[in-house]
């Protein structure tokens, strides 16, 4: 999978990710504060813990720490994906 | 009347139904709504007669919400959207008050989340904490409904749901609020529970089938596991009468008291449950003999409901009849107490005692008038009690407006 593929396919996942958990989809760019999509400090977790099965991964405490941006998300699971990859 | 507190607005899911008027229509019409389920964890199995609420809960819910409930949530706030109908006005505001319990919790989600976290703790909910804290259901109720007054949680075991409506007269009476939304909630039908009510000797037999909720009976043998929601408004008469809204009943005295015979086995001389009764009478300021009936905890176990019978009736007397709701429904824990005060309730303004469903062969230790029938007696007060682990006894003494 190329790196532009596997960029679709974690947005893909984070979209219906945040959906489950809000029970709709919010407008959000890559730019948009995690608080602005509507999700808490809890349910990004939830959300961490939707993707970690899709991708077979597992995040820790700190791989969420400096995520400030719906891009900073998306970065934090193609970087496990690709290393669970590989 | 001045300063009278009075019941409105009632909420209730029941294994009989929505609302007051099935449970009655279930006492009335003889109909238990008991069957019998099997449970497994482990490779275990345990088969058990079980009391449901039958609802659907994509009906009440939608499912980003549900993923965040427990069964008990869902119950709770069924119940607790009918009291909030009912009353017909803003609950929201620092005027409400918020009295809610549960005697169990987040049973059933707890043993979900346990599962996860005996195979991989970083996998447990980031809520999980939050349904299972005993506040939960409290903090559902207040954010549902905008109220900013006055909440807190009550655990009183059995007793939960007379504690709550004891606390918020109180409330009422000290001026904390102008109305006080109560509830208690349950929903304990889950392998860990049964296993240890099982072990301490608490549940009806399993072969029991529908015959296993069978208040005073001589055949009883334990307590069936319900499940259900009751809620009501407490507030001051004159403010219900002023809004339209019609008085279920007035609280007229109540009574927490502790029996220490026990941790959790009920006083077999009968002296704590005497005591809570006498006293729920005394704070009414009234004689014993004006109470017209009695609506009782009467669990359907062996330990509690000959002693139960015995002392409601040394103090109102022999010929007063006394009724129960657990052979309807099972034991709803925190959504008991509350759904028999609405009962009681309905005995003081009618003056019917509804039958007790389950009795046919009376326990030849009670001496006291059960209602095998449908009994009539003048309208007038009714005592509720309410018994539960750790030594919570409550009574409350209600009627209506004449």
């Amino acid at each position: 999978m190329t790196a532009d593929e596997l960029a679709v396919r974690v947005l893909a996942t984070f979209r219906s990710a945040v959906e489950e958990i809000l029970g709709q989809l919010p407008d959000f760019e890559a730019t948009t504060p995690i608080e602005d999509v509507g999700i808490d400090s809890l349910d990004l977790i939830e959300v961490g813990m939707i993707m970690e099965d899709e991708y077979g991964v597992e995040m820790t405490d700190k791989h969420f720490e400096d995520v400030k941006v719906v891009g900073d998300v998306l970065s934090v699971f193609a970087d496990l994906a690709r290393a669970a990859d590989s | 009347m001045p300063g009278a507190i009075a019941i409105t607005c009632p909420g209730l899911i029941s294994p009989a139904g929505r609302g007051l008027d099935a449970l009655l229509a279930a006492m009335y019409s003889r109909t238990s709504h008991i069957g019998s389920e099997e449970f497994a964890l482990n490779g275990h199995t345990l088969r058990t007669p079980t009391a449901r609420a039958e609802f659907a809960p994509a009906d009440h819910f939608a499912p980003a919400r549900l993923r965040r409930m427990d069964r008990l949530h869902q119950l709770g706030l069924i119940a607790a959207r009918d009291t909030a109908a009912a009353f017909g006005a803003e609950l929201s505001g620092n005027r409400t008050g918020v009295v809610v319990g549960s005697a169990n919790r987040a049973v059933t989600y707890l043993e979900e989340q346990y599962t996860v976290i005996q195979d991989r703790p970083s996998r447990v909910n980031p809520l999980a904490l939050a349904l299972v804290m005993g506040s939960s259901l409290t903090g559902h109720v207040a954010t549902e409904f905008g109220i900013t007054g006055p909440s807190m949680t009550v655990n009183a075991e059995c007793a939960t749901g007379l504690a709550v409506l004891i606390a918020a007269c109180d409330w009422i009476q000290l001026g904390h609020a102008d109305q006080v939304i109560v509830g208690g909630a349950d929903a304990t039908i889950a392998f860990s529970a049964i296993a240890m009510f099982r072990r301490m000797g608490a549940l009806s037999k399993p072969e029991a089938g529908e015959a296993a909720s069978m208040p005073f009976d001589r055949q009883r043998s334990g307590f069936v596991m319900g499940e259900g929601a009751a809620f009501a408004i407490v507030e001051p008469a004159e403010r219900a009468l002023a809004a339209g809204r019609d008085i279920l009943g007035l609280v007229l005295g109540h009574a927490l008291r502790t029996d220490i015979s026990h941790l959790i086995a009920p006083d077999p001389s009968g002296q704590a449950q005497e005591r809570v009764v006498r006293a729920a009478i005394e704070h009414a300021g009234m004689d014993a003999h004006d109470v017209c009936s009695a609506n009782a905890h009467a669990t359907s176990t062996p330990a509690n409901d000959v002693v139960e019978a015995n002392a409601i009736a040394s103090v109102i007397g022999l010929d007063k009849p006394i009724t129960a709701v657990k052979g309807v429904t099972g034991h709803m824990f925190g959504a008991s107490g509350l759904a028999e005060a609405f009962v009681a309730c309905h005995s003081a303004s009618t003056g019917s005692v509804p039958p007790v469903v389950g009795l046919s062969d009376p326990d030849p230790e009670v001496d006291a008038r059960l209602a095998i029938e449908e009994l009539a007696v003048p309208p007038g007060p009714v005592v509720s009690t309410s018994f539960g682990f750790g030594g919570h006894d409550a009574c409350v003494v209600v009627d209506v407006i004449r």
